[in-house]
């Protein structure tokens, strides 16, 4: 079914929108939350949060692609949860290790980051601008590590690539990360 | 503010970047496709010996074809040389496996190529690490075979599996040979889009190869007649996985849906 069929449903208050949603991006969903979570039965709660969250939403909001605003719902919801599991401790699985990976990325002096919306647009502002100047290889490598939570060997194994690109890739694209945001005045 | 609550910052701040990134990084990408030039060195004895094989067997099916085709014009017809069961090629040979595989052919033809090319499986050579959770991690060599013959050929034992499962079009058949000599034969499952809804494994020995232990809330072990004591691991909602030993085989169902207690045992059955 085409996604704006999809979303005229929610729109209509069609309660088959959710079942038309869970067929046809369930799968995705759930590996998304899985990659953060590393567990089937929080994946599974993160996927049904999705629906309710995305059945709230909208209307008002309509996404333009309906594909990017679910993984985006289900990230966040994912990365919400690990936070309330492992709030006294660091965990296990890809989260620590993506946090821990771009820490390189942040100057040491401390950043000036303060929690007020305009900072989190600026910091999106550089993210897209980072994303943009990136070759699509290291651009999808870079999204597969730090926005679905997937390890090197996934990557790897997704696009073909021998690990060793893969974490060259990634280390490189940290690199320029942390150049353009010196640059961009973000870590102060 | 300190370097690990930035970092946690610009993780979540990912997910506010713009949806292009998001759908570019989501497309469908061809199957894993790695240079296998490291595998090829570590396994070089065995495709050696495979590709010996393959050429004898071919001059072998050649000379009979030859000779049954002076006796008898309708018998070469059916005529198929058994090496042209398996093509053994890396990603970055694939001109040079291609180019001898058919002067082989045409060899075994009597000098003509065949236009139909290669007329059974195909196996590709993948690497890797995969871990089986109740080991270590190990390096592993992933052959791709088209066909349950041909897979059944390289595992070197009869894996009975079903032709298809509820919802599923297409299969993949793959075995993995490990560093440390273990073999596992795994059969996936395929829907029109190409997700995986089911995989289906046997192996030599006795152990849990279903990749999947402690994955889930519920256990159960029920035993069937004919098969024994099946394990079964899911949540409230039904079973995903399935493993049992039998005959000196290990054997494992995941699936990618949960499924009744019946529906899971039920494929177990069509397993041997």
């Amino acid at each position: 079914m085409e996604d704006q069929l999809i979303i005229d449903m929610y729109f209509a208050r069609d309660e088959q929108a959710i079942a038309c949603t869970r067929d046809k991006y369930g799968r995705l969903l759930r590996s998304i939350a899985y990659g953060i979570l590393k567990s089937h039965e929080d994946s599974e709660e993160c996927e049904n949060d999705t629906y309710l969250k995305t059945w709230n939403v909208i209307p008002p909001t309509r996404p333009a692609a309906l594909q990017a605003f679910l993984a985006k719902i289900t990230r966040n919801l994912s990365l919400d949860r690990y936070d309330q599991m492992h709030a006294a401790k660091r965990g296990a699985g890809e989260v620590p290790l993506m946090i821990e990976e771009l820490e390189e990325c942040i100057a040491d002096q401390g950043a000036t980051a303060t929690d007020d919306e305009t900072e989190d647009e600026e910091l999106k502002r550089i993210l897209n601008k980072f994303l943009e100047s990136l070759p699509q290889d290291a651009r999808k490598i870079f999204m597969r590590r730090y926005f679905f939570g997937d390890s090197v060997n996934e990557i790897a194994e997704r696009f073909g690539f021998g690990k060793s690109k893969v974490k060259m890739s990634l280390s490189r694209s940290r690199d320029s990360l942390s150049v353009l945001l010196k640059k961009e005045g973000y870590n102060g | 503010m300190d370097k690990n609550v930035n970092a946690k910052r610009l993780l979540r701040a990912m997910s506010d970047v713009d949806d292009k990134y998001i759908e570019e990084a989501m497309e469908t990408s061809a199957p894993a496709r790695r240079a296998v030039t490291t595998s090829l060195r570590r396994y070089s004895g065995i495709i050696g010996v495979v590709a010996a094989a393959a050429i004898l067997l071919f001059i072998g099916g050649a000379l009979m074809r030859f000779m049954s085709s002076s006796s008898s014009q309708s018998e070469s017809a059916d005529y198929e040389p058994a090496a042209h069961n398996m093509e053994v090629h890396s990603y970055s040979d694939n001109a040079v496996a291609g180019e001898e595989q058919s002067d082989l052919y045409a060899y075994a033809q009597g000098g003509s190529a065949d236009p139909q090319g290669t007329t059974a499986a195909v196996a590709e050579i993948e690497e890797g690490e995969l871990s089986l959770r109740d080991s270590d991690t190990c390096d592993y060599m992933r052959l791709a075979f088209d066909s349950l013959d041909a897979l059944e050929d390289s595992a070197q034992f009869d894996f009975g599996v079903p032709e298809e499962v509820d919802g599923s079009t297409t299969c993949n058949y793959f075995n993995y040979v490990y560093d440390n000599g273990f073999s596992i034969a795994e059969v996936q499952y395929l829907d029109d889009d190409g997700n995986l809804i089911c995989v289906i494994r046997k192996a030599q020995g006795e152990r849990n190869i279903s990749d999947c232990i402690d994955c889930f809330s519920v256990e159960r072990r029920v035993d069937v007649d004919d098969i024994g004591t099946v394990n079964l691991s899911g949540n409230n909602r039904g079973y995903a996985v399935a493993y049992w030993i039998r005959g000196g085989y290990s054997y494992s169902v995941t699936t990618d849906e949960m499924l009744t207690e019946d529906s899971m045992l039920e494929l177990v059955s069509q397993v041997s």
